[in-house]
């Protein structure tokens, strides 16, 4: 009797490969964002894609692979979220030893700056809504799947948190050297 | 202001900064921001947002990815760790066991008599992961050879024992092995495999914890387990696959084996 240890094709499983290839560079620039650490982000993604490839035999070759991926990083964004809530996570943004996520040149202008102050001034829930529309420019379907809400929470969430980070703008910008 | 001569709903502005409007709202919605200097001025930092947002953080995209974080790296990695484990936990065993004796024993062993569940899982959850990696010598007796396999462990353990049919939940029979257990008592151990290779096992053991209790669900890693207790019989279905494909799993070994004496 032969047995197979894998009976996947080999046609499915480098499908899967391809798709996760695929979607690291859209995982990273989030986690970025998630975070603003560089070395912190690429951990979440590592993670990510771990809990994805031993859960391959949940993957939906027809669904979004995409969502599927970022509700994993969600998912564990949330978890370390929780457990280092008790720790400080202040992280000054000019304390920059090479590691620090750091604007690009071109966004150096104040203007950039006060936007990332204020974003991390939002509720997590708000941010993430702005991150994935904007940044990853998700339909607000896609958000919903991916966070599990609804679309309508989804709306709601994108416009409570543009209108926040649009007064804390028009305010003048939150304390650049305590970012949280 | 002027009024409100354009009926727009908040979520439609922003599908229009997002381009996410249907095609046909787009003059409506249009009309109502150049008549509205409020409505314009919103619309016009929720852009500049998006903006600044791209401009932030876009750039991780464009980075060349790490070694580290490729796919097929980390399936390597992880393949490795499975087949290593196995061999790490006995090396650690083997290390306590010559360090002098059982001082770590109750920490590392969960002790039969505190928690019987739970020491029938830790033996169920090790003989999955020991046996269910191996690919040419997952069992003793294969399943072509069905008839000898259930005839010699029933006997072995003195019980009838059945092979649950497995098939509506798409697990074919492997085949099943003897395996030690608590005190020098034999246990039983059956194999399943699905189509793409995913393996669950059966776990019988002759154990007498007096007791009698309903499922109960542990993981270890990735490996999940349901372990029931009959007052002589320890009984737990292992499997690296999701809760509930392995509950539906553990119902039928349950409604198989159950009824034996």
């Amino acid at each position: 009797m032969t047995l197979r240890k894998n009976g996947t094709s080999t046609e499915t499983v480098d499908l899967f490969f391809d798709q996760l290839e695929r979607w690291i560079p859209n995982l990273r620039r989030y986690a970025r964002a998630l975070t603003r650490d560089r070395e912190q982000a690429d951990d979440l993604v590592q993670d990510c894609l771990e809990r994805a490839l031993s859960r391959r035999h949940l993957w939906n070759e027809d669904g979004n692979t995409r969502a599927w991926l970022f509700t994993i990083m969600h998912n564990i964004h949330a978890n370390d979220t929780r457990r280092n809530s008790s720790r400080p996570a202040t992280v000054p943004i000019e304390d920059d030893a090479g590691h620090q996520v750091r604007p690009p040149a071109q966004a150096m202008r104040i203007a950039g700056l006060e936007t990332a102050a204020a974003l991390q001034e939002l509720p997590d829930e708000q941010r993430q809504v702005i991150l994935l529309v904007a940044l990853e420019g998700m339909s607000y379907g896609e958000v919903a799947e991916t966070l599990g809400i609804a679309q309508g929470t989804v709306m709601s969430r994108l416009s409570r948190g543009r209108e926040r980070l649009r007064r804390m703008m028009e305010d003048g910008a939150p304390d650049l050297r305590i970012v949280k | 202001m002027n009024g409100k001569p354009y009926e727009i709903d908040e979520s439609e502005l922003h599908a229009w900064v997002d381009g996410q409007l249907a095609e046909e709202r787009r003059a409506a919605i249009e009309a109502a921001v150049a008549a509205d200097d409020a409505l314009a001025a919103r619309a016009r930092a929720y852009r500049t947002q998006n903006e600044e947002i791209r401009a932030l953080f876009g750039e991780a995209a464009l980075e060349p990815v790490p070694r580290h974080l490729r796919p097929h790296r980390i399936a390597a990695r992880q393949n490795r760790r499975r087949w290593l484990m196995p061999l790490a936990a006995s090396v650690a065993w083997l290390a306590i066991g010559l360090a002098g004796g059982w001082f770590g024993h109750d920490w590392l062993h969960p002790d039969p008599a505190v928690d019987p569940s739970r020491y029938v899982a830790s033996q169920a959850l090790s003989a999955h992961r020991v046996y269910a990696v191996e690919v040419r010598h997952p069992v003793e007796v294969f399943a072509d050879e069905e008839a000898h396999l259930v005839k010699w462990l029933s006997k072995r353990l003195g019980h009838e024992i059945r092979t649950p049919d497995l098939s509506s939940q798409g697990f074919r029979l492997v085949g099943g092995r003897l395996l030690p257990a608590e005190g020098g008592a034999p246990a039983a151990q059956f194999m399943y495999e699905n189509a793409a290779g995913r393996r669950v096992t059966v776990y019988v053991s002759l154990y007498r914890s007096g007791q009698e209790t309903a499922f109960r669900y542990q993981t270890v890693d990735d490996v999940g387990a349901f372990i029931w207790l009959e007052p002589d019989m320890g009984y737990a279905v292992a499997g690296d696959i999701p809760r509930e494909p392995l509950l539906a799993v553990s119902r039928i070994v349950y409604d198989t084996l159950e009824v034996r004496q």
